[in-house]
């Protein structure tokens, strides 16, 4: 009776970063593109019930619902050699195929219309498992359609399933450059909203940090979109990891993200992975202790989500799980986690017990790496306030402007007024509010305060 | 093993005895004792120096020399490491004091008389490190108590002691009995004729013959007929023969006093050859009864042969004298090399009839002559003679032991014992059962001095062959060659060398090759130690409802079915040995086992034992646990006795598990309220914290138990056994691998234990307060899904605990019962949970924090920084 967990690829980002994923977890098992398992692979110790099922012929299909409003990615996706993979009962393109037109309130309202059919694509998911243990969401929060059905589905899926985990991996736009979508900062605001209402842990990719690392740490010029996901999709393999290869502890996902999330509202995950690769495997190979990879791990450059570095200091951890992949001696562990007590490389909250725990996980036999030991970060850090409040900067500098809006008052929801998105600026400054006073030592007394 | 607990047993006894109060502890001596020791040493003490410097000592040194070397005649085992001991207790004037004071406390000494161990005088003496010089001060009245046991054991007459022997061996080997000897043959009611001794018990006296009346060479030629007669065991007519003062002391000649003197004084000097001739036949004539085994009467037929050669003897002097060739002075003369030569024999027979040796000490006894008498070539070559002769039975046997694992010993002589009562059928049910320490063991008087370096990897050397050999498969060591003894080519030991390490590779080679071990052990950790944790978490979810319900209504066979199921959906689907795993439902819980365990020997131990389990009724969780089948040979690794340490890892673990699961639950209910407004009620943001307080304690300490503890071990083990080369090793290590995850789990400290159960017991409860309250904040909607009330029930160590503790626990509970109808309530119960958890938690790592510090068990120190790695909690302390 597996702990199943079903994914749900909302929109372009959504179903390119889906792809990588299921690509790498395909590589991992030795699941062959068309979904048979590879004949090296059949007396491993796995568990690949938990991400996928058997068909009647044995071949293996992804728990996944690929969603799009346009068919373009999804086209892609049917025309590479895992097209076979997927099943195709639970690919979801929108008959107008119109897409939302980068407009979350048209995403949005796309989700009334066609939530019946979806629906009925999750819930046979749903019962077709045993013991359904939550939703993954792969969607980006810059676009229409990930954003704006992404947040209706998440509304909806926390209706639906209360009692059901729901873990979104959001990609946050790059805010560095000026993005083509100029409507982007509503979109993520109104997108926050839901994420901080109604997902349970959510993961956040920030395209800044992805592209700084790629630049900065993998020296690639200009990262492609693919190589970007590359990294996506290795960050939520490990992240399962666990889940997949099963040892003493972490082997369910409510297990992984409890202890990680001490009040239901700061479950905003920050993610590192070391050491990264590329395709052009030109990166020297590094000699990668276990103290290597954790002192690494804690290295602010080494994470997907961009801080802004200057405040650092005042901010700390509120948790850390760190999933060590590779074999593994746990007195080295050990040693690390002593080290960097010893050195005080990480700093936790004030008012409560905190540490970084580890999840020792093996490594898939099948996909050759250069590295001995490699490790996954997820924190729970409270700089993380720092994407909030640019978040909020730029949806201020619109807002006040009254900039791009007409798009949103075509819809419904904002037919009348914008109070929408103001509630969302409201409840994301609550957010904000919160993590920034979880950096302190009162943080019990905060709400009082507030009151 | 056993050795060990002997040795404690000692030391202990000797602590008492002494009234020694405070100073190290008995363990500690104890361990001090086996660091300290050699092993075997005991008989190659040089003792002259210490007789020298004790008797420089003694007030009465006459009376000890006397006393010692009356000791040495009868044989008796350890006289000289005593010696020894003496000697360096009068050299130390310090254990001397110690002594003395001692003594006059104790005043009437020999009212307390210790108890000994079961394995007696010899073994006890044998535990001694001999030459070591750390001899504690207690042991010297032990072992004068142990002295003047076996002095007073040795004087009983030999006919007490060959109906004892027999009696012995008659109630030992029920299934093998020593036949009889008809009552004319021995005993009270032998035939007076029937022997080549001198009839000494008869009634009718000879008169003797005077013969002063005869010229000088007519009473030769009497003299002569006399002698021959006498030296073949017949009273002659003018030279008498009485009995000494027992039957193996010198015999007594009277000489008819009107002999002419130079005749007499001739006569003299042969006479002594009639007393030694005399002794031997007695002895042969005694010793060849069944009761006395085989080496003795191998002994006798070396003997009887040696007195044949000499019958020979006289019959060729009696045929001389037929002739007339033989004059007195003549017969003197010839008599010369014999004279040695019986006297040698007599030695032997007196020494041995004394120290009243039988089967290995008989053989000790021949070694250490030969070794004695280096540079006479007569009584060496004589010695060895009887020493080979002797030893053929006794290492026929040690052949049969070590070359194929048999026991064919009906005297019991040999220095291995079997014992029936161990069987190896037990092993799978009796927690306590030793077959492999006690099925055989080594009798330590029982081993000729020679063998004794090697007893040990004698005694191996056969166990292991019958452990292969109850495999049923047939064992056949390819170079058995004949084992021969000989006191100065050591070619045995190389043969028992052999012999042994053919052995133990065939038994490791048994136990990893083919019965494969190793995959055993990393199954039974798979289950048992929960590495294979979605096999538990799967199997957790199926039996949700059974483990809430009391255990009585619990079908066994459902959780059976349940638990091939999630094996069945689990990765163990692949393990070889899945369907050798079972469930048991125990019918006391954890803590209560624990506690008892612990209690033994302590003075809480008649508490514990009054308290009724059957009057707790436990739910499935409590009694739950895993069990698993194990066969012969393997039997021997995963005894009742390891599986029963997994047992109780696995309940530890289990219940760990279970409060996490609880916890989660009760995150995953509360995660939905983000919707609200938080903070407008700030109780729960401190539950909440609470919750995340316990969640991580539990996650934290679980990971502790798994990567510190089991894990690391779990390496040392596999790297261990890999190197191991015997299947002791191999024993050895398992041991320490499970002594070491009990200790670090906390389960072998009482005190530690309870603070753990309470903290565990706190977390369920808040749980529950938890769930409860779910049901109020959220209306109906939660509701269907409120569980696990009935593990609300405090453990039942709780019992133990202070009468404060369960007061605190009895307002817990019905605080938490007590419906909280408002949001001070709420309040005030959340303040009441977070006090006690902190509490609780932190003394328990002040404890094992001070525990770590003053026991050195630097193990603990981790569970420290695993617990509280921000240091939040030691800044609060």
């Amino acid at each position: 009776m597996p702990r199943e967990i079903v994914t749900l690829q909302i929109g372009q980002c959504g179903n390119q970063i889906g792809f990588e994923y299921w690509k790498q977890l395909c590589e991992e098992h030795g699941i062959r593109p068309d979904g048979i398992l590879q004949d090296f692979a059949s007396d491993v110790t796995d568990r690949k019930d938990v991400f996928f099922y058997q068909a009647d012929d044995d071949h293996y299909i992804p728990r996944a619902v690929l969603v799009d409003l346009e068919p373009r990615v999804v086209n892609s996706i049917l025309n590479s050699p895992y097209s076979n993979l997927y099943n195709p009962e639970n690919i979801y393109l929108s008959e107008h195929g119109g897409g939302a037109g980068n407009n979350w309130a048209a995403g949005f309202h796309a989700g009334e219309k066609i939530h019946e059919e979806l629906f009925d694509i999750i819930d046979r998911e749903a019962d077709g498992s045993d013991n359904l243990e939550g939703f993954m969401l792969c969607h980006s929060t810059a676009g229409g359609t990930g954003s704006g059905l992404g947040s209706y589905m998440l509304e909806r899926l926390n209706d639906r399933y209360p009692k059901k985990l729901i873990q979104t991996y959001s990609v946050f736009p790059n805010q560095d450059e000026v993005s083509d979508v100029v409507v982007q900062p509503y979109n993520t605001m109104l997108t926050l909203k839901r994420l901080t209402l109604h997902a349970d842990a959510t993961v956040v990719l920030d395209n800044t940090a992805l592209n700084t690392i790629a630049t900065e740490r993998l020296h690639i010029q200009n990262p492609s979109f693919s190589q970007i996901n590359k990294m996506v999709s290795t960050i939520m393999s490990a992240s399962t990891a666990t889940l997949r290869y099963p040892g003493y502890m972490n082997n369910d996902l409510i297990g992984l993200v409890a202890s990680l999330i001490p009040t239901p509202r700061l479950h905003f995950l920050m993610t590192g992975y070391t050491p990264l690769v590329t395709d052009q495997a030109l990166t020297s190979v590094r000699k990668t202790t276990v103290l290597d990879v954790m002192r690494r791990l804690l290295q602010p450059k080494n994470m997907m989500v961009f801080t802004g570095r200057e405040r650092m200091n005042q901010h700390c951890f509120i948790s850390i799980l760190n999933i060590i992949q590779g074999e593994i001696d746990p007195t080295q562990v050990h040693k690390s986690l002593q080290r960097i007590r010893e050195r005080k490389l990480a700093q936790f909250i004030p008012w409560g017990p905190a540490s970084i725990q580890v999840a020792l996980s093996r490594k898939s036999p099948y996909v050759p790496s250069a590295h001995r030991v490699s490790g996954l970060m997820l924190a729970n850090h409270t700089s993380i306030s720092a994407l909030f409040k640019r978040a909020s900067r730029q949806f201020d500098k619109l807002r006040k402007r009254e900039a791009f809006l007409e798009q949103f008052r075509k819809e419904e929801m904002f037919a009348e007024n914008l109070d929408e998105m103001d509630a969302s600026r409201e409840i994301v400054q609550q957010l904000t509010d919160e993590y920034e006073a979880a950096a302190t030592p009162d943080y019990l007394t905060w709400g009082e305060k507030a009151q | 093993m056993s050795d060990e607990f002997r040795v404690h047993h000692c030391v202990n006894q000797l602590l008492r005895l002494l009234r020694v109060d405070g100073g190290p502890n008995a363990s500690d001596l104890t361990e001090h004792i086996l660091k300290n020791r050699t092993p075997f040493v005991t008989t190659q003490v040089n003792t002259h120096s210490s007789t020298v410097h004790i008797s420089e000592h003694a007030r009465k040194p006459q009376e000890f020399v006397h006393k010692f070397e009356e000791l040495k005649s009868k044989n008796v085992r350890n006289v000289d490491s005593l010696i020894f001991l003496l000697s360096n207790i009068i050299e130390n004037p310090g254990i001397h004091t110690t002594i003395t004071k001692c003594a006059s406390v104790r005043g009437d000494a020999d009212k307390l008389i210790p108890q000994f161990p079961p394995s007696g005088l010899g073994s006890s003496l044998m535990t001694l490190p001999a030459s070591g010089t750390k001899l504690t001060p207690q042991e010297l009245i032990e072992l004068r108590n142990n002295l003047e046991k076996a002095t007073t054991s040795s004087t009983l007459s030999s006919e007490s002691v060959r109906k004892m022997l027999h009696e012995q061996q008659q109630s030992r080997k029920s299934t093998l009995v020593t036949p009889t000897q008809p009552p004319w043959l021995i005993g009270p009611m032998r035939k007076i004729n029937l022997t080549l001794d001198f009839p000494f018990n008869t009634s009718t006296q000879h008169p003797i013959n005077p013969i002063g009346n005869l010229p000088v060479l007519g009473q030769e030629q009497e003299v002569v007929k006399d002698v021959l007669a006498v030296l073949a065991g017949v009273e002659g007519r003018h030279i008498l023969v009485r009995q000494g003062e027992d039957k193996y002391s010198p015999r007594r000649f009277i000489i008819e006093p009107s002999m002419d003197v130079a005749l007499a004084e001739m006569v003299n000097l042969i006479v002594c050859v009639a007393s030694s001739y005399s002794i031997v036949v007695n002895f042969i004539e005694e010793r060849s009864s069944f009761v006395y085994g085989q080496v003795n009467h191998a002994l006798c037929a070396a003997m009887k042969s040696i007195i044949k050669e000499y019958q020979i003897n006289l019959a060729q002097l009696d045929d001389h004298r037929r002739r007339g060739h033989l004059t007195l002075q003549r017969l003197v003369f010839l008599l010369q090399p014999v004279i040695q030569q019986m006297e040698v024999v007599a030695s032997v027979a007196t020494a041995v009839e004394r120290g009243n040796c039988i089967g290995g000490s008989v053989l000790s006894l021949l070694h250490s002559r030969i070794v004695a008498s280096v540079g006479d070539k007569v009584s060496e070559d004589l010695y060895t003679h009887l020493a080979q002769l002797s030893n053929v039975p006794y290492l026929e046997m040690l052949e049969k032991w070590i070359y194929k694992g048999e026991i064919v010993d009906c005297y019991s002589e040999f220095l291995v014992e079997q014992q029936d009562k161990f069987s190896k059928e037990k092993l799978l049910d009796e927690y306590n059962d030793q077959y492999w320490e006690l099925r055989y063991t080594l009798c330590r008087d029982r081993i000729p001095i020679y063998l004794e370096q090697m007893a040990d990897k004698i005694l191996n050397t056969g166990k292991y062959l019958n452990v292969v050999h109850e495999c049923g498969r047939s064992v056949c060591f390819p170079d058995a060659r004949e084992i021969i003894y000989s006191p100065t080519k050591k070619e045995y030991v190389q043969q028992i060398e052999q012999a042994h390490s053919y052995a133990s590779q065939l038994l490791l080679d048994l136990l990893m090759e083919e019965h494969n071990l190793a995959a055993r052990l990393r199954s039974v950790k798979s289950y048992f130690l929960l590495n294979d944790g979605d096999f538990l978490l799967h199997f957790m979810d199926l039996t949700e409802s059974e483990m809430k319900m009391p255990m009585e209504d619990i079908m066994p066979n459902r959780l059976e079915t349940l638990l091939e199921l999630a094996i069945r959906t689990s990765m163990s689907d692949r393990d070889p040995y899945k369907d050798d795993l079972k469930i048991v439902l125990l019918n006391y819980d954890l803590i209560t086992q624990l506690v008892r365990i612990l209690s033994i020997d302590t003075i809480e131990e008649s508490v514990v034992k009054s308290l009724d389990p059957t009057e707790i009724s436990l739910s499935g969780l409590e009694s739950f646990a895993l069990d698993y089948t194990v066969r012969w040979p393997l039997s021997l690794v995963i005894s009742r006795k390891s599986l029963t340490k997994y047992q109780m890892l696995f309940r530890h673990l289990f219940y760990c598990k279970h409060v996490e699961r609880h916890l989660s639950s009760v995150w995953l209910k509360f995660k939905t309220l983000k919707k609200n407004v938080l903070h407008s009620r700030s109780w729960f943001v401190e539950a909440m914290l609470i919750l995340q307080k316990m969640l991580h304690f539990v996650q934290n300490f679980e990971y502790y138990m798994m990567f510190e503890v089991l894990e690391p071990n779990w390496i040392n083990l596999e790297k261990n056994l890999k190197a191991a080369v015997n299947v002791d090793e191999v024993l050895d290590y398992h041991t320490d691998f499970l002594r070491q995850c009990l200790q670090d789990c906390l389960l072998t400290n009482t005190e530690l234990l309870k603070m753990l159960s309470k903290l565990l017991m706190l977390c369920v409860s808040f749980s529950n307060f938890m769930q409860g309250l779910s049901r109020q904040v959220d209306g109906p909607m939660l509701e269907e899904n409120l569980e696990h009330s009935t593990l609300a029930g405090p453990p039942t160590a709780i019992e133990i605990q202070s009468e404060a503790d369960r007061l605190a626990t009895a307002t817990l509970a019905s605080a938490h019962l007590d419906d909280l109808a408002t949001s001070a309530d709420h309040q005030v119960t959340v303040d009441a949970f977070k006090r006690n958890f902190t509490t609780v938690l932190m003394n328990l790592l002040n404890r094992v924090s001070f525990i770590s510090r003053e026991e050195g068990q630097h193990g603990l120190f981790n569970i420290l920084h695993k617990l509280d790695y921000n240091g939040y909690y030691r800044s609060r302390m």
